[in-house]
């Protein structure tokens, strides 16, 4: 069950690609352990889902996200969750391995896992209201750093460096120093 | 005289411990109670022999409406080479045999072979379908996993 990799998708991979001159090395030396709670869980041996709902909350030492339902459901072939949901009121916040803090807000964020003649193809689509904010707070304005897209996609293929492409994207990047990134020209990014 | 007294009081207690134990030999299990209760669902063939899902328990007792209360409920799951992959822990349940309906208000267990995935809460209900099974927990879910370190930093 590996729901760290939707979390990473979910947000460290956004963060690779919005931090442009930060090579980030999030890569924990040993493996740790992931708390989910929920007030209700479903399994489904023939689905093979599992399903928790109410006030979910998913932490682990570096990223903790929040929604009123996730869905699990792993390939028939083996472990792999090929998709995972993460439904209503989603909140990701993660720190990265610099100490950077990103905090992501959507309605829905669906990650989809899938082999196609040993090519493995990874999409992320966040949709309703997707939100990433990171950086330092403007002195002036108390504003980070945010982007805004609907719906946005991230996608790899075999593991590499993915991309990163919004519909109806907004970004907003402080100009002042305290800003993270300081590239002016963010459009590029996709 | 002294003597004479401890003598006694061992005998009073021989006769104590005799009577204490004599009177839990007399509590045998009521009418209809089973110990050790297995259920077992097989395979589809080819592997019909290889048990597919074992559910069991320490005893059960009959209950109105051909349902059992079964304590210390266990079910395991198995993989076509018999080796077990899922196993659920529950202190107590209800369990309906044709309908392959359980359920408890109490606390129930749920982890992988391997120890890498975990979860419990309370209250559940677990049904078996077609020789296989949905599990609901319907109360204080917490789950612990283990993050495999391939999965760490994909993307960082």
């Amino acid at each position: 069950m590996k729901l760290h990799l939707f979390l990473l998708l979910l947000v460290g991979g956004w963060t690779a690609e919005a931090q442009t001159n930060t090579p980030a090395t999030n890569s924990p030396s040993s493996a740790s352990t992931m708390d989910i709670t929920s007030k209700r869980w479903d399994f489904d041996q023939i689905s093979r889902r599992v399903v928790y709902s109410g006030d979910v909350r998913v932490t682990d030492p570096q990223e903790r996200l929040t929604c009123e339902q996730l869905t699990v459901t792993f390939s028939t072939k083996g472990t792999h969750p090929e998709n995972i949901q993460a439904e209503t009121n989603v909140v990701v916040d993660y720190t990265d391995a610099q100490g950077e803090k990103y905090h992501v807000t959507t309605d829905k964020g669906v990650y989809v896992y899938s082999v196609t003649d040993s090519t493995t193809n990874e999409t992320i689509t966040l949709t309703g209201n997707a939100r990433v904010e990171w950086g330092a707070p403007d002195p002036l304005t108390g504003e980070r750093n945010w982007m805004t897209g609907e719906p946005i996609y991230y996608t790899r293929i075999n593991r590499q460096k993915g991309s990163l492409h919004a519909l109806n994207q907004h970004i907003h990047i402080n100009s002042s120093p305290s800003g993270t990134n300081t590239d002016n020209s963010p459009v590029k990014l996709f | 005289m002294k003597t004479g007294g401890k003598k006694f009081w061992l005998a009073l207690a021989a006769v104590i411990f005799l009577i204490v134990a004599a009177s839990n030999r007399a509590q045998t299990p009521p009418i209809g109670q089973t110990t050790e209760f297995t259920s077992d669902t097989y395979f589809e063939p080819p592997n019909e022999q290889q048990v597919k899902m074992r559910l069991s328990g320490a005893s059960a007792s009959p209950l109105p409406g051909g349902l059992l209360d079964v304590k210390n409920l266990k079910v395991e799951v198995f993989n076509t080479n018999g080796v077990q992959q899922l196993q659920a822990l529950a202190p107590q349940c209800t369990y309906a045999p044709l309908n392959g309906v359980a359920s408890s208000s109490g606390h129930l267990e749920f982890h992988s072979d391997d120890g890498k995935f975990r979860t419990e809460g309370d209250g559940f209900l677990l049904r078996q379908t077609n020789g296989s099974f949905s599990l609901t927990i319907s109360n204080n879910v917490h789950s612990v996993m283990e993050i495999p370190t391939d999965n760490q930093g994909l993307f960082l």
